[in-house]
């Protein structure tokens, strides 16, 4: 909560009157079209499409920092500084990528009503998001050094990553409703885990002292992970599944509502996990290196580090099965499409629970140039990182193909040094 | 990677423009290849420098670093005195006596008129002595706690034969030695063979031979018998009845009795001490000490003991002192007999005799202050200088003979003067850390001194080539700790002794495979002693200022 605190603090500071205008204001604005601007869902009963994208967002680590680091490149002083400058208390970044296939097609009727559509989707997903405090990046990434005299604060300290496949079923129904068109859908999805790692410390910090003799170390941290022995596309660590739901309502004026909760379920893995629970308070005086000195015997003891770095509490691995939430992501938002045919407004406001994501806001313009292109302009404030400006565009393709690009966080391309966002997503869609 | 990056964005943009309206599958495979190419892995991990600092190693010093703890002894203020305690001479059993082995033929040739001998019949017989060649003592019984006994037993007779080995007066277990075994038929020129190696092990044997008034000699018989399931055959004159051979080999005797004999045995040996070794050069000034030479006779029978020598050896200097002692060396000292217990596990009463040594009546500390390596010394003990008095009934047992306890009492109050201690460990830092990625960084040894003498500590990197290559503290000298006017330690005193790495360093650490470590010590207002205590020590500690590169 108090990160969630400190965000908004910040956000109203440097501009108070945009983050009302998202949040209160969303009547003020107009509203689009439909997912596939050039209309062509009418036209046929079947669709396929494929997605595949990355992002990476943080408020405090830049993408040139989380780019060098994920490619294993040397981090230099200058990466580090401009992160530093831009530190809050506590920090936090999100990672995805991932891609999906869907086969959609329509049925004449359901239960003996019209309208209906099922979908069968396969998705691969890589999710990770952290959060840490402005003193763990400080010691991580420069060391214990500019801390001599004081106490480093290191937790509330999360990691977690998530590498899971996905079979999602679901159906879906438009039809009148009134003077509008209501659209609703639901999905259960089948979840296999295939790798996860957790790292969680409610408390650590770590003391140097002014002259360096001693550290006061203290933490209460556990590790979890699955089965180390299988971590490719094929283990299978554990099983579980997710429930999909979505709305939306269109009016006749074209205002479109929409409710929309993805993802929300869970993963069981399997026994073999690991459980490294680690809690301690200690100080850390050094290796005990007095048989080295040792002039009365003539068989000395061989100095090792592992005695005193490998302590009971790291010892403690258990194994057992595990659940975890997957990353659910509840959405709200409202779209307009103004009279033109050619123009849509969109605002919303998602969340992506059990994640350090903090709730996000977004708007969104768009305009078709023709009938083959359509151009969009994306602005957001929220979710892993602070304010974000981005591109989206679509093409309509001969052979009923549908494009889209779309890279929501311009700043991962146009201040490669600062900028703490980046991603790129791809869309293919053919109808049958 | 950038430029790889800029010319698959140019790829990109070129195949975008050929391919805009044609197959969307083909923008998408594209993107995707863009994007798979960015994310080529630069390392195997991500790198960067951490600026650390922290405690690295840590030594606690007290006098047990020093001297081993099993010499030291704490008085109840705490004072410390230095007790050496070793066995400094045992009387080697073989000195006294050794039972060679022994090798026995018996043959008997038939020069009689034939005659035809029926199954399972005695055809010879014969009582015998084997005297066991024992120089000196005169023994009329041994408990044997090792040895063997081969029969080798060739038969030339058309029968196959029994023979039984007995000696009557060996008893173990209340039952006498004795081995029945068959040989086979055989003839001249292709005998039948037998050989056969039994344990004596345990066997209590009388040496009084047959008629048991001998000594040294065993009693055994043998006797031969026709083959009870065999057939009658006859005996020609010239035939061979019995072809054995006896050998007694390897026979160690737990106890023996009976008159051990009158001898001299002179030993000289040495005892290892080794402080010279480890103080290689520098004065030390001592209080005083006693030491006391205990000589223990478990013997059964009367010795007499002589000092001939006493020298303290410094190996380092070459130095030796000799002992003057005038009550004590080249005096004859008599010890009685021991008495027996019967009890196995504790079978003996020694008697005692203590010779104590102080400053008074010795050159002692001279001795000790020469920084021994060695103790080396001669002595002379004679068995029975009196003859026969006990009537043969004198008697040893193997573990229990004449030995000599030195026992060295001194308090641990000394004066230094640039007395160096030196001592060489093999190291490999790559055990004990991996300092490659350690980069420019100053580490400090903090020396916390609560000793009330000063030191100069060198530690010496030696490569594999054995050649000196840096020295780690430059300046060494750590102070004493703060002492009152009875120079007893108030409290410690810190000294930081900075210890710059730069690659040089780093790569002589990296090459070296020992280190030598060189103390030297000097006590505050030399000559005057210093005590020392058991709670005096001194806290080392390395403190690590610097760069280090996670890799």
């Amino acid at each position: 909560m108090l990160t969630v605190f400190i965000q908004f603090v910040d956000l109203l500071k440097t501009n108070p009157l945009l983050f009302l205008f998202f949040l209160l204001a969303p009547e003020a604005l107009l509203a689009g079209s439909s997912d596939d601007p050039f209309n062509q869902e009418k036209s046929f009963s079947s669709k396929i499409e494929i997605n595949a994208g990355y992002q990476f967002s943080s408020d405090a680590i830049t993408n040139h920092l989380a780019r060098t680091y994920f490619l294993a490149g040397f981090i230099d002083r200058d990466m580090k500084n401009t992160v530093s400058k831009q530190l809050f208390p506590v920090n936090r970044l999100g990672a995805d990528a991932g891609y999906s296939i869907t086969y959609t097609r329509k049925i004449n009727s359901f239960l003996h009503k019209p309208g209906f559509s099922w979908f069968v989707s396969l998705v691969d997903q890589d999710h990770l998001h952290a959060e840490f405090t402005r003193d763990a990046f400080e010691i991580y990434f420069k060391g214990n050094s500019a801390y001599a005299g004081r106490q480093a604060e290191l937790g509330k300290f999360d990691f977690f990553l998530l590498h899971y496949q996905q079979i999602l079923f679901g159906l879906q129904r438009e039809y009148s409703c009134g003077h509008g068109i209501l659209k609703y859908e639901f999905g259960i999805g089948f979840n296999k885990g295939q790798k996860f790692q957790a790292l969680h410390s409610d408390r650590a910090s770590l003391f140097t002292s002014a002259d360096g003799e001693y550290l006061d170390i203290d933490f209460d941290l556990t590790l979890r992970g699955s089965d180390s022995l299988k971590s490719n596309l094929g283990a299978f660590n554990g099983t579980g599944g997710s429930l999909q739901f979505a709305a939306s309502y269109t009016d006749e004026q074209k205002n479109e509502f929409s409710f929309r909760l993805q993802n929300f379920g869970f993963i069981q893995f399997s026994d073999q996990s690991y459980s490294v629970p680690a809690d301690s308070n200690f100080k850390f005086e050094g290796i005990d290196a007095t048989s080295l000195f040792d002039f009365s015997d003539s068989i000395r003891t061989p100095v090792s580090s592992d005695s005193t770095y490998v302590r009971g509490f790291l010892t403690r691995r258990s194994k057992g099965s595990y659940s975890c939430k997957l990353p659910a992501r509840l959405s709200v938002s409202y779209r307009k499409e103004l009279p033109d045919d050619k123009t849509g407004i969109s605002i919303g406001l998602d969340h992506v629970f059990f994640t350090s994501y903090l709730p996000h806001g977004w708007c969104r313009f768009e305009r078709k140039i023709n009938n083959r292109h359509q151009f969009g302009v994306i602005a957001g404030y929220g979710g892993y990182t602070l304010w974000q400006l981005g591109l989206s565009y679509k093409l309509n393709l001969a052979g009923n193909w549908l494009l889209g690009l779309e890279s929501p966080f311009l700043s991962g391309w146009l201040n490669s040094k600062s900028g703490r966002a980046q991603g790129a997503f791809v869309s293919l869609r053919k109808y049958l | 990677m950038t430029s790889r990056k800029t010319d698959l964005i140019y790829f990109l943009h070129i195949y975008t423009v050929k391919l805009s309206v044609k197959n969307g599958i083909l923008y998408f495979l594209v993107i995707s290849l863009f994007l798979s190419f960015s994310c080529k892995k630069e390392n195997e991990r991500p790198q960067w420098d951490v600026a650390v600092k922290g405690p690295i190693l840590q030594a606690a010093l007290t006098l047990d670093n020093l001297i081993a703890d099993s010499l030291q002894e704490d008085n109840p203020d705490g004072s410390v005195r230095l007790v050496y305690d070793s066995e400094v001479f045992k009387l080697n059993p073989d000195s006294l006596f050794i039972i060679p082995d022994t090798t026995l033929k018996t043959l008997n040739i038939w020069q009689y008129p034939a005659y035809v001998v029926q199954p399972n019949t005695p055809f010879y017989s014969i009582n015998n002595n084997i005297a066991l060649g024992i120089s000196g003592p005169l023994l009329t019984e041994v408990l044997i706690r090792s040895g063997k006994i081969t029969l080798d037993i060739r038969n030339t007779l058309p029968t196959k034969v029994k023979v039984t080995y007995l000696i009557p007066k060996a008893f173990k277990d209340g039952l006498p030695f004795k081995v029945q075994e068959f040989v086979d038929s055989g003839s001249v020129s292709d005998p039948g063979i037998f050989s056969g190696t039994y344990d004596l092990d345990g066997y209590l044997v009388d040496l009084t031979g047959a008629t048991g008034t001998q000594t040294n000699t065993a009693y055994y018989n043998i006797e031969a018998l026709s083959d009870p399931a065999g057939v009658s055959f006859s005996i020609q004159n010239g035939d061979t009845l019995i072809n054995l051979n006896t050998t007694i080999s390897a026979l160690v005797p737990e106890y023996g009795r009976g008159y051990l004999g009158q001898k001299t045995i002179h030993q000289t040996s040495d005892a290892f001490v080794g402080v010279g070794r480890l103080i290689r050069s520098g004065n030390i000034k001592l209080d005083s000490l006693t030491m006391d030479l205990e000589i223990e006779n478990g013997l059964g029978a009367e010795i007499q003991a002589l000092v001939s020598s006493f020298i303290s050896l410094n190996e380092n200097t070459g130095n030796t002192v000799a002992l003057t002692a005038p009550n004590v060396l080249n005096r004859f000292i008599n010890l009685n007999r021991s008495t027996e217990t019967g009890i196995a596990s504790d079978p003996v009463i020694p008697t005692y005799h203590n010779i104590h040594l102080d400053n008074s009546n010795s050159n002692l500390l001279a001795l000790i202050e020469n920084l021994p390596d060695r103790f080396n010394y001669g002595t002379d003990f004679s068995l029975n200088p009196l003859g026969n008095v006990s009537g043969s009934t004198d008697f040893l047992y193997r573990d229990h003979l004449v030995k000599t306890h030195l026992r060295l009492n001194m308090p641990l109050r000394f004066a230094l003067n640039q007395v160096m201690l030196t001592d060489t460990q093999e190291i490999d830092v790559h055990d004990l850390f991996d300092l490659e990625p350690v980069g420019l960084s100053t580490f400090t040894l903090l020396a916390d001194n609560g000793f009330p003498f000063e030191m100069d500590l060198q530690l010496l990197l030696i490569n594999e080539s054995g050649s000196v290559t840096d020295s780690l503290l430059v300046p060494s000298r750590i102070a004493q700790a703060a002492v009152d006017s009875d120079l007893k330690v108030i409290s410690s005193v810190r000294t930081a002794i900075p210890i710059p790495l730069d690659e040089t360093r780093k790569q002589n650490l990296l090459d070296a495979r020992r280190m030598a470590i060189k103390a030297k010590f000097t006590t505050p207002s030399y000559p005057d002693l210093v005590q020392m205590y058991s709670s005096y020590h001194l806290d080392l500690k390395l403190i690590a200022d610097g760069i280090y590169s996670i890799r």
